[in-house]
């Protein structure tokens, strides 16, 4: 099979991203969208899958319980994710890569959720201006405004989602390729903790709005013996 | 009664119900979007009534997105008793308002406050043993539960503007909601204990192991009062890296 270029992958994955970005709110939402989903195809794509797998994990556990209710924006997960394992993947290809660097590849992916968050809330704003032709065309008769104002808004967030993409690919690149492995070993080291800090916030997170009976019984026994299991297969004892 | 392509056109447009939200009128022009194809077959030949059915639907609008199929498909069930004449129009806005409300918060907690949460931590444990497991388990496990329920509820909610009220009733999507967080709960702590199991170092002695194991437990303890006070994950995580490069630079 032909193998692509490395400038091939990233253009096909920022087109690519800017249809996953359409999951995100405006089309089906069928969960592709997530950065468990993206980080397996950015992984595919860059033949990077377990680092890129890791980076997923961790920020699709952060972020599990994220809530769009109502008029609430949750982060962009999407773009954190594409971020992240693209910066991985480049900084694979430099250096072999640890736990201390997947966690904090996955912190810096936090703020890049946050910062894309307000992109999808100027998406939302000019629908609205959108939505008031809608409404316009309908008063005076014209149905035919509806369909035009809902493709043209599926075209705004798919182009912001290609915007995003873009962004956050390039960004990716740079940190992965150039910043991260000038970064001293003592610093990056002790980001070994927040490899368990990132997945535990989302776990309590989800725990605070679970309500069901005997939750942290349940909870606490299932960490106990899942940690002990784990420890004793890491041990090779099976 | 509306013909299968018909109704195979509503179902669809509801897919992208959020295509134009917006914090003025929410999900209004999605929702009258998904219902037209509806509204054209039942006032045929009638375009002034199909115009003022338009702006009954215009309103604003806002449920959980994957409720808005049942709503669809209610609200076409009025229409066609609106244009027999059987029903006032009104009725078809307040039945509208009425539910929205109920099967967002119901959509909520099921869907993102229990689905989600559940699908997502069983892919992320299949990725950990292979990626491509992992996000086939997410999107169909996800898609089929999704996809089922919009289907069975859209169908449900056609056949009488009274047939939504039995579909919830005969779903339960309380009792459902519990079983699957009791299941969140268990995955959560397996998902927690392997993430502590690959930071502790297993060829040291046992009892540096379990203390590390309990500073561990403490940590995630700690997270736990934190979160109940600020509710704000990412704020936590970037105050917790603040932290570790504030550490790692003090230690030298």
């Amino acid at each position: 099979m032909m193998e692509l270029s490395l400038t091939t992958k990233v253009a096909a994955l920022i087109l690519l991203s800017g249809l996953i970005y359409l999951d995100r709110v405006a089309v089906v939402q069928m969960m592709i969208h997530r950065p468990i989903a993206v980080a397996v195809i950015t992984g595919a794509l860059f033949n990077r899958l377990p680092e890129c797998t890791a980076v997923g994990v961790l920020l699709e556990m952060l972020w599990v319980s994220r809530l769009p209710v109502g008029a609430s924006v949750p982060p962009d997960d999407t773009g954190a994710a594409l971020f992240g394992t693209v910066a991985i993947a480049y900084l694979s290809f430099v250096r072999e890569v640890g736990f201390a660097d997947i966690a904090l590849v996955g912190s810096v992916s936090v703020f890049i959720g946050e910062i894309g968050r307000e992109m999808d809330i100027l998406v939302r704003r000019l629908n609205g201006k959108i939505s008031r032709y809608a409404i316009a065309g309908v008063e005076l008769g014209d149905l035919g405004t509806v369909s035009s104002c809902l493709y043209a808004s599926i075209v705004l967030w798919f182009v912001a989602g290609v915007i995003l993409s873009f962004s956050w690919i390039v960004l990716g690149i740079v940190a992965g390729k150039f910043l991260i492995p000038g970064i001293p070993g003592t610093i990056i080291a002790p980001f070994q903790v927040m490899f368990l800090i990132i997945p535990a916030t989302g776990a309590v997170s989800v725990y605070q709005h679970c309500r069901v009976s005997k939750k942290s019984a349940v909870f606490h026994m299932s960490l106990a013996s899942g940690a002990i299991v784990f420890m004793i297969i890491e041990m090779g004892v099976f | 009664m509306l013909d299968r392509k018909t109704k195979v056109r509503v179902f669809m447009r509801t897919m992208l119900v959020q295509a134009c939200w917006n914090f003025e009128n929410m999900q209004s022009v999605g929702f009258l979007y998904s219902v037209l194809p509806g509204l054209e077959k039942i006032y045929d030949g009638e375009p002034d009534k199909i115009k003022a059915a338009a702006r009954r639907h215009i309103e604003f609008f806002n449920t959980h997105p994957y409720f808005s199929s049942h709503i669809a498909a209610m609200a076409l069930a009025f229409e066609e008793k609106i244009q027999k004449g059987e029903v006032d129009p009104s009725a078809v806005n307040s039945a509208k308002v009425g539910l929205m409300g109920s099967l967002g918060a119901i959509g909520d907690s099921f869907f993102w406050g229990s689905l989600k949460p559940f699908v997502s931590l069983v892919s992320v444990l299949a990725a950990l043993i292979n990626p491509y497991l992992g996000i086939a388990l997410l999107l169909f496990t996800y898609n089929y539960f999704h996809l089922r329920l919009r289907i069975d509820g859209f169908n449900k909610s056609l056949s009488s503007p009274n047939g939504i009220y039995q579909y919830l009733k005969q779903s339960n999507f309380a009792e459902k909601s519990e079983y699957i967080r009791a299941m969140v709960m268990i995955f959560l702590g397996v998902y927690l204990g392997f993430f502590i199991s690959r930071i502790l170092p297993s060829d040291q002695k046992i009892i540096f192991t379990v203390m590390q194991f309990s500073v561990s437990v403490g940590l995630i303890v700690a997270l736990e009062f934190v979160y109940r006070k600020i509710a704000a994950t990412s704020e936590i995580v970037v105050f917790s890296a603040m932290f570790v490069i504030l550490i790692s630079l003090i230690m030298g």
